[in-house]
């Protein structure tokens, strides 16, 4: 992300077909965006899917773009609601094949160990690692989808609750308390993790 | 934090707790940070709060996020594509739908299309008629304009893909942007999205307004492509000669034609270029704009504003008042269509919160004013047809909004004031008319008003 003027001179540019530009603007957001939909469907495919499409409609959005909110909130208005397609869509294929929709990437529960876990640790640290990555995504899906939502974009880097309000278009005073009621159910469903 | 919890808490800790998890997560402005952090760090209680959401907090955020990064340059690549073949599907002319003279596109925008910003009513009338209605792409339905021909009754929309024929004369484009466009009759258009047009045949005019950069028009005879910057005025006649050809005029602003061989040409305010398949000639000739434009009445237009007021919503029983007023903003005297009388439509375009499309209703007025320029009203009559307005004059079409507005809840109003087919639409021969649209006011209609006061 970069600072507003910047990003309001890259649309500009955008709008008139610069692609230096959007090249410029997708390299400020591909992980912050690409993180935060891989957090709402858990897929990398999909997520990398819905990254394109966020910005492919940036670019046709662009000419038309009046500039009347950040950047930043016009991505993340685009990217919040594909994530929500995403996950619909995600629902509908695991809910077929039985799996739970927090299950790991690509549905394969456990498939990546291999590539996270550290070469140095044996099989049981690596499953220790996956089981607690599974109980994280079990507890923000027992989440409401609102707070859920919430909960997402806040821990997006760069983004301050007060663009998260403009996100979802909701008074502040929801995003705090929203925030806040999830935290708390995180905290109950979850601290023996963190004590650990 | 229960109802029970949150009264045993000092006001102070009440007054931060919701905010600590956003303090947790870096959610907060340094400013606010730093406030909230001064209360933590001397308070035992919030401090413990802190520790444990920022604990299962990082938590969360470590163990959702991906394992593997996404493949951003493969992402690249492929929306690089994208772009480039969506690009192309934009310009594809539109199919011919008579076989009549030479075709002429103006086309358009460079740039892309705005879902985002796309939406107005177009108004479309017994003069327009769509002999190809285009399936609409990726089951959008947002408008991306609005057609107002002479004697329209309502607005209509028109959408992306559609192809539309003006019979009548002096037909209004209006986009969601405040950019504008006039028909001249028998102008044959494509409408390849909210940045972009193809005129298939005749004439059409156009304003883009400061702000708005990138509209771009097609004529198909030469294949060329007419670029506006910010704050121009052009149109592109499709009287090419043989070989097909076609004129870009432009009456202000810069525009960039681009034919389709050689490089772009720049066309200022005051000159017009003709462009052909070979594409375009390297100086463009000075034109005369006053006879150029004279059929499109927009400086004229210029002349008057169009504003709107409205009060805060009453108490029950009372009237709930809006105010239209069109004014002579220039230094010379200015004569306007007449309220309510045939050629002259007011109407309010009502959007409701968070919605880019409004819908339209016709203005009943309650009471008409000729206000003068120190401030004196007087009553005037709706018989009159035409109205003279002296510098800073303004006439006023009071309404009572509950009548009009009849949903609950925040809503955004904009006037609209259009004239068709006046003979001295603005004190300048103007055989076409304009159409003016006021500022945008919020307003806010209580659920349930009748209840309030009691």
């Amino acid at each position: 992300m970069f600072d507003d003027a910047v990003e309001r001179e890259l649309m500009k540019r955008i709008a008139r077909g610069d692609s230096d530009a959007f090249e410029r603007l997708f390299q400020g957001y591909e992980k912050a965006v690409g993180n935060f939909l891989f957090r709402m469907c858990y897929d990398t495919a999909l997520a990398e899917d819905c990254l394109q499409e966020t910005f492919l409609r940036l670019w046709k959005a662009a000419p038309g773009w009046r500039g009347e909110s950040k950047v930043s909130t016009f991505i993340f208005q685009i990217a919040k609601n594909l994530a929500l397609d995403a996950r619909e869509k995600v629902f509908r294929e695991r809910a077929r094949s039985g799996a739970s929709a927090s299950q790991g990437e690509d549905g394969h529960a456990g498939s990546k160990l291999k590539d996270v876990a550290d070469p140095g640790e044996g099989p049981a640290r690596a499953l220790e690692g996956e089981e607690l990555r599974q109980s994280v995504r079990d507890a923000l899906e027992s989440l409401p989808e609102d707070q859920r939502m919430v909960v997402q974009l806040a821990q997006t880097d760069g983004l301050t609750y007060r663009e998260v309000a403009e996100i979802l278009n909701l008074p502040v005073g929801t995003v705090k308390s929203r925030m806040a009621a999830a935290a708390d159910a995180l905290r109950r469903k979850l601290q023996r993790h963190v004590r650990n | 934090m229960t109802t029970e919890q949150a009264a045993n808490l000092s006001p102070a800790c009440a007054r931060i707790r919701e905010d600590i998890p956003m303090l947790a997560v870096g959610g907060l402005s340094a400013e606010e940070a730093a406030e909230i952090r001064r209360h933590v760090d001397g308070c035992a209680e919030c401090r413990q709060v802190y520790e444990d959401n920022r604990g299962v907090l990082e938590l969360v955020r470590q163990e959702s996020s991906p394992s593997v990064m996404l493949n951003s340059k493969r992402v690249l690549a492929e929306l690089k594509r994208r772009m480039s073949e969506e690009s192309r599907a934009s310009y594809e002319p539109a199919p011919a739908l008579t076989p009549r003279g030479r075709v002429l596109w103006l086309a358009g925008l460079v740039g892309v299309a705005a879902a985002a910003c796309v939406s107005m009513a177009l108004l479309l009338g017994p003069g327009v008629k769509t002999p190809h209605p285009v399936a609409k792409e990726d089951g959008s339905r947002a408008p991306v304009a609005y057609m107002l021909p002479p004697g329209a009754p309502k607005p209509k929309p028109v959408f992306k893909g559609d192809h539309y024929e003006a019979e009548a004369q002096g037909v209004h484009i209006t986009y969601p942007s405040g950019l504008e466009g006039r028909l001249q009759d028998d102008a044959r258009l494509h409408f390849v999205n909210a940045s972009a047009l193809e005129v298939n045949e005749g004439t059409a005019a156009f304003y883009v307004p400061p702000g708005i950069e990138g509209f771009q028009v097609r004529g198909t005879a030469s294949n060329a492509t007419a670029a506006s910057r910010t704050g121009a005025r052009f149109m592109l006649v499709a009287k090419g000669g043989p070989g097909g050809a076609d004129f870009v005029k432009v009456a202000e602003g810069v525009v960039e034609v681009r034919g389709a061989t050689g490089p772009a040409v720049r066309v200022d305010a005051g000159q017009g270029t003709r462009v052909s398949v070979n594409g375009v000639p390297a100086a463009p000739e000075e034109i005369d704009v006053v006879a150029a434009f004279d059929w499109v009445d927009d400086q004229s237009a210029r002349n008057i504003s169009c504003t709107f007021k409205a009060g805060e919503y009453p108490a029950p029983g009372a009237l709930w008042l809006g105010t239209l007023a069109v004014r002579n903003t220039s230094e010379k005297t200015v004569t306007v269509a007449g309220f309510h009388m045939l050629g002259a439509n007011y109407q309010l375009e009502i959007r409701r919160e968070g919605e880019k499309t409004g819908y339209f209703t016709k203005l009943a007025p309650r009471v008409l004013r000729k206000r003068a320029a120190g401030g004196n009203a007087e009553p005037v009559l709706e018989s009159s047809s035409e109205m003279t307005l002296e510098p800073g004059q303004s006439y006023e079409l009071e309404v009572d909004l509950r009548g009009v507005v009849k949903e609950a809840g925040p809503q955004t109003l904009i006037a609209h004031y259009q004239v068709f087919s006046q003979p001295k639409a603005t004190g300048l021969e103007s055989k076409w008319g304009f159409a003016l649209r006021s500022q945008a006011i919020k307003i806010f209609v209580p659920l349930n008003p009748e209840k309030r006061g009691r």
